[in-house]
């Protein structure tokens, strides 16, 4: 059974992020790190409509990065849920946090856990590569500290290239250790070989990226023909997502995920970067309902024992949840989804294709540093 | 393209309040070419605050913002949470709770139970004083809903369109459970402030460090080289139906569209060329009074809000903000801010800071040694603080909610929309309207 995908284990929430706001002024807010970050609009990265109106109303439960409140919209005309406004690409560091979990998903920090995840995402990830011949290139793109590279070289086969790229120096130096070739910078930035990889993958990375339709438009280009993408990402199709999407679930992850699917979005989205549909389909995991359930209680100011009982390292809420995903997963509801596209074998007709296709534009002109998020 | 959108003159937005940077913010992020003109030497409009030497600020009116439209808007992290907020009703010195408490009044129950059990079998009410009847029962209406829709408008209730009444946002268990949310939370979850978009246990009062105009500061940042202080528009000119320039300043300008804040009636005199506004210039609204009552102490209201629609009193409610918003008096302080309403010109409005401090002051002798307490007071005079719906231009009205039936005109806002719309609606009901304006004008967005 598929198990844990996404991994997230920050700090218990800094109780007194909020609480200056309360008193300090702005200034003061400032000089204790609380301030608010520096925000930009976008349109709907799909369909290119700014019609969109407010799903959810919440915060950084998680890392308390900052004392802003977020908003979560959702696309009237094609349903993406996406932040707006979102963090400018200046202030990324400060949304990733030393801390962040995806830059140290370490068996020393995660213990049972981790062994627990690598036997499940190992043949998972084992899966991904059906088909692969013994030479395959293979890159993944926001590797964070090199997870899925260490899964492929340790249950693969010995001669598949495997390469990373991630935007964090961190995570970057993380998966170099591991002995793991990883680029540093973003994909649409990097000058990598086109028309080489025979399988990319964006394993919880398209959720985290400011424009989604940019980064598979650079996917698509660095794929041999026939080669293959496989994204994993947050499902919004589902009860948890019903239950808590108002403020608590845990798929926000306020406010680093900027794009967030479904079924038909996720479709959408690789059709315009040109890349044909292989297969879409949800996958069990209990992190957003963990999240859910520990976002609801930091919210409400529960003590942090209780807290600590929904988190990566409470191997019991994990177990709980995964059989209670697992459920939704028989009704076709599973906590995430994964689509596995391919670049057409023509290639001139797909570039034809993805030429006639118009990708909507962010609406604020953003500064491009290349600084990517791409963690876990 | 650069050339297409030089060749294109800009929309002119008229008026730099929270609705016309709204309106221009979004434009402009869709790269459509911006101009907003104000009259006034500053940004902010109705959504401005004072903050005198003593430490008190006053806001023109309570303004109650929400958590939402600080997200919204990229200002929450300079906002702080409203905890409590509540409304109660004197009448007959007894005072209670708004809207549960009324019905431990038997006399209120009875005729409320009776309106609820007679409803469905009621004619379509044709005027306020009716859905008053219909929904509260002829008790409750004729006591409390009546005189204040009355004193609040200056006009009689049976002479105001059913719609002033609006149509309710929540069933009575939607508001218990917001209201125990509020509770449980220590948060002022927002019921009733907002008519746009749902009211959610997640949506609450908030108030940005340094008073309101911060999100309309927010918004001018995005609109920096924009913006025109002191420009007032005075005439927009149509041709064939269709808006083609503004006069600001005395010099004529090309404009691809204006959007308009101004109130209703000015609009309707500014436009010429056309007769499509000659109705609205019949439009009414309502002028007001609000007294600023600085006192020591606080909580002497029982509630943040008082309705007190008891015959002979000057004004129809009293708010007392410090008690939602601690920080709008200085500590050991508190500022009680009665509404009056009245007519330019007459002798309230013409009446002295301190004449209108006193004629409060008569009226709040329940509150213990008031004079005592009274440090003096500070007045804000609005000559159209709300729209009062006539039942004789109520078809009109309706028409200019739909539109204002020229081509590439638009009006939002409190005043432009000629409505009682707060904050999170203006927000909100603007950007929808610029949405329409894009579709309606295709070759604008760049």
């Amino acid at each position: 059974m598929d198990v844990v995908q996404d991994v997230r284990a920050g700090p218990p929430p800094h109780p007194g992020a909020l609480d200056a706001v309360d008193t300090a002024s702005v200034d003061g807010a400032r000089a204790n790190g609380t301030s608010g970050l520096e925000l930009t609009h976008v349109a709907c990265c799909v369909c290119g409509a700014e019609d969109c109106t407010p799903a959810a109303v919440g915060e950084d439960f998680e890392y308390r990065s900052s004392a802003d409140t977020f908003i979560a919209m959702r696309c009237r005309g094609c349903g993406l849920v996406y932040l707006d406004p979102r963090p400018t690409p200046s202030e990324l560091p400060r949304i990733y946090p030393q801390n962040y979990h995806a830059f140290d998903f370490s068996p020393e920090r995660f213990g049972f856990v981790y062994r627990v995840r690598r036997a499940l995402e190992g043949r998972r990830a084992v899966q991904w590569c059906r088909g692969l011949g013994d030479h395959a290139r293979i890159l993944d793109v926001g590797c964070g500290d090199g997870f899925h590279l260490r899964l492929l070289r340790d249950f693969g086969r010995a001669g598949w290239k495997l390469e990373g790229v991630d935007a964090s120096v961190r995570a970057v130096d993380a998966a170099r250790r591991a002995g793991l070739v990883v680029h540093h910078g973003s994909v649409e930035q990097l000058d990598l070989p086109p028309s080489s990889y025979d399988l990319i993958l964006l394993i919880a990375t398209i959720e985290h990226v400011d424009d989604p339709p940019g980064v598979l438009r650079a996917v698509r280009r660095l794929l041999r023909p026939g080669g293959r993408v496989v994204i994993v990402t947050d499902n919004t199709a589902t009860l948890d997502f019903k239950l808590f999407g108002g403020r608590h679930w845990g798929g926000y992850h306020f406010p680093r995920h900027f794009n967030l699917f479904d079924r038909t979005t996720l479709q959408r989205l690789g059709e315009t970067a040109g890349l044909e549909v292989e297969s879409v389909e949800t996958v069990v995991s209990p992190v957003n309902w963990v999240y859910s359930v520990r976002n609801t209680l930091v919210d409400w100011g529960a003590p942090s024992w209780i807290v600590e009982r929904f988190s990566l390292r409470s191997p019991i809420a994990l177990a709980i949840f995964t059989l209670f995903d697992a459920a939704n997963q028989l009704a076709g509801a599973g906590a995430l989804l994964r689509i596995v596209l391919r670049c057409p074998a023509d290639q001139n007709v797909a570039s034809g294709a993805a030429a006639a296709l118009q990708s909507p534009r962010a609406v604020t002109a953003q500064p491009s540093n290349g600084a990517l998020p791409a963690a876990l | 393209m650069a050339n297409a959108q030089h060749a294109q003159p800009p929309v002119i937005v008229v008026g730099a309040g929270l609705a016309g940077l709204t309106a221009a913010a979004f434009l402009r992020r869709r790269g459509v070419s911006v101009r907003v003109c104000e009259a006034g030497h500053q940004i902010a409009g109705l959504a401005a605050t004072h903050v005198d030497a003593d430490g008190f600020s006053y806001d023109f009116g309570a303004h109650f913002i929400t958590n939402r439209l600080a997200a919204a808007i990229g200002v929450s992290a300079a906002c702080r949470p409203v905890v409590h907020y509540g409304e109660m009703v004197r009448l007959r010195d007894r005072t209670y709770s708004y809207p549960f408490g009324l019905m431990r009044d038997p006399h209120f129950l009875l005729s409320g139970l009776g309106a609820r059990a007679v409803q469905l079998m009621a004619d379509a009410p044709e005027s306020a004083a009716d859905v008053f009847r219909l929904r509260y029962g002829a008790a409750l209406a004729n006591e409390i809903a009546i005189p204040l829709l009355e004193s609040w408008s200056g006009a009689q209730a049976t002479d105001l369109a059913p719609a002033v009444a609006g149509v309710l946002n929540h069933s009575v268990g939607h508001t218990v459970l917001l209201k125990l949310n509020s509770r449980l939370r220590g948060r002022a979850v927002a019921i009733g402030y907002c008519h746009e978009l749902p009211e959610t246990r997640y949506v609450w009062h908030v108030y940005p460090v340094g008073g309101v105009a911060l999100l309309c500061k927010r918004l001018a940042q995005e609109l920096e080289g924009c913006v025109e202080l002191e420009t007032p528009v005075d005439q927009i000119f149509v041709d064939q139906g269709r808006v083609v320039g503004v006069r600001a300043n005395g010099h004529e300008r090309p404009a691809a569209a204006v959007v308009s804040t101004a109130p209703v009636h000015v609009l309707a005199r500014m436009v010429t060329g056309t007769d499509a506004l000659r109705p609205m210039a019949r439009f009414r609204y309502r002028p007001m009074v609000f007294v600023n009552l600085r006192f020591t102490g606080r909580g002497h209201l029982p509630d943040t809000m008082l309705w007190t629609p008891n015959a002979g009193s000057p004004f129809f409610r009293l708010t007392e903000t410090p008690r939602s918003m601690p920080w709008l008096a200085p500590a050991g302080h508190t500022l009680i801010t009665a509404d009056l309403g009245c007519e330019v010109g007459d002798p309230i409005w013409r009446s002295s800071d301190e004449e209108l401090g006193e004629r409060c002051l008569q009226h709040l002798d329940w509150i213990p040694n008031v004079r005592r307490r009274y440090l003096g007071c500070r007045v804000v005079r609005s000559p159209v603080a709300y729209p009062v719906f006539l039942r004789e231009y109520e078809a009109d009205r309706q028409a200019f909610a739909r539109s204002t039936g020229v081509e590439g005109l638009y009006s939002v806002g409190r005043n432009g929309e000629f409505a009682h719309w707060l904050m999170e609606d203006v927000y909100w009901r603007s950007l929808d309207t610029m949405r329409r304006l894009l579709r309606d004008h295709v070759a604008l967005a760049a």
